[in-house]
């Protein structure tokens, strides 16, 4: 995309359902193929990094660490298609049962949550 | 899992491989020959997404119209593979299914709870992975809605 200024979004999905909210097991290949198949139409691709990223955080609702591995994803997009990553990520909460997914947009870090029931 | 002109995939599906052209057929190679050196999952989404969008870019396909190909859904199905032999994801169960059924076919769980009859409450934790329903039960409640359950062979138990 000659001439168009691109922004680096990476987000990381956690390679396990979480504990607290679900059941903590690994994913079905279904939902990474909705993943990749919403990343492929919706934004022409991306870019998996060849590790999973390990990390702990604290849960926000018992306090208590949560240790995960990640998948992390790449995509160079428009600042106008931003809206529809974090929509995106916000039904990926969902689907992947999580309770917020890490999203750094050009450097810039964010937490996307699901939506209200 | 490629059977003379036919490939199965992880749910027993069989897919035709005629209507694939030579072009087609030649990728297929490279992507199951690649799949077979066991590479990093990661490695080869991204190989074969890659491959894939150059063979389908180049011939003006739209992503939907790509992503619908038989050669994409044969690369996912490798790809599932490799995800579920290196344990970094599981073959989908009978919850993961019922949750697919629910977002395509209602506008929420409530709505799928009044149609079946099961309880909200016990509907989240069998999403949630906390509690299952019983089979005669799900049979029933699907039954409500025009569904059904089936057992079906997979590759990964063959038939005695």
């Amino acid at each position: 995309m000659p001439g168009r200024t691109l922004l680096e979004c990476a987000f990381l999905i956690p390679i396990s359902r979480d504990r607290n909210l679900s059941d903590g097991r690994l994913h079905s290949v279904d939902v990474w193929r909705w993943l990749e198949e919403e990343l492929w139409a919706r934004f022409r691709g991306a870019s998996r990094a060849l590790v999973l990223y390990e990390g702990f955080y604290a849960d926000p609702d018992t306090g208590g660490r949560v240790d995960d591995r990640s998948r992390k994803y790449e995509v160079a997009l428009e600042r106008k298609q931003i809206p529809e990553l974090r929509d995106l990520l916000t039904e990926t909460c969902l689907r992947f049962h999580q309770k917020s997914i890490y999203l750094s947009i050009a450097g810039k870090v964010e937490f996307i949550e699901q939506p209200p029931e | 899992m490629i059977a003379s002109n036919s490939y199965v995939d992880l749910t027993g599906r069989e897919r035709s491989l005629s209507d694939l052209d030579a072009e087609e057929l030649t990728l297929l190679d490279r992507i199951r020959a690649h799949a077979a050196t066991n590479p990093d999952w990661s490695e080869f989404t991204n190989f074969w997404t890659g491959e894939i969008a150059a063979l389908y870019d180049g011939r003006g396909l739209s992503r939907k119209e790509s992503a619908r190909s038989a050669l994409f859904r044969i690369a996912q199905d490798l790809d599932d593979r490799l995800a579920i032999a290196q344990g970094l994801a599981r073959a989908p169960d009978y919850r993961d299914e019922l949750a697919e059924l629910i977002r395509e076919r209602f506008k929420t769980r409530r709505e799928f709870c009044r149609a079946t009859g099961i309880s909200e409450d016990m509907l989240s934790h069998v999403l949630a992975g906390r509690k299952h329903l019983a089979i005669d039960t799900l049979q029933q409640a699907l039954a409500r809605i025009g569904c059904t359950l089936r057992i079906v062979p997979t590759e990964a138990t063959p038939a005695q």
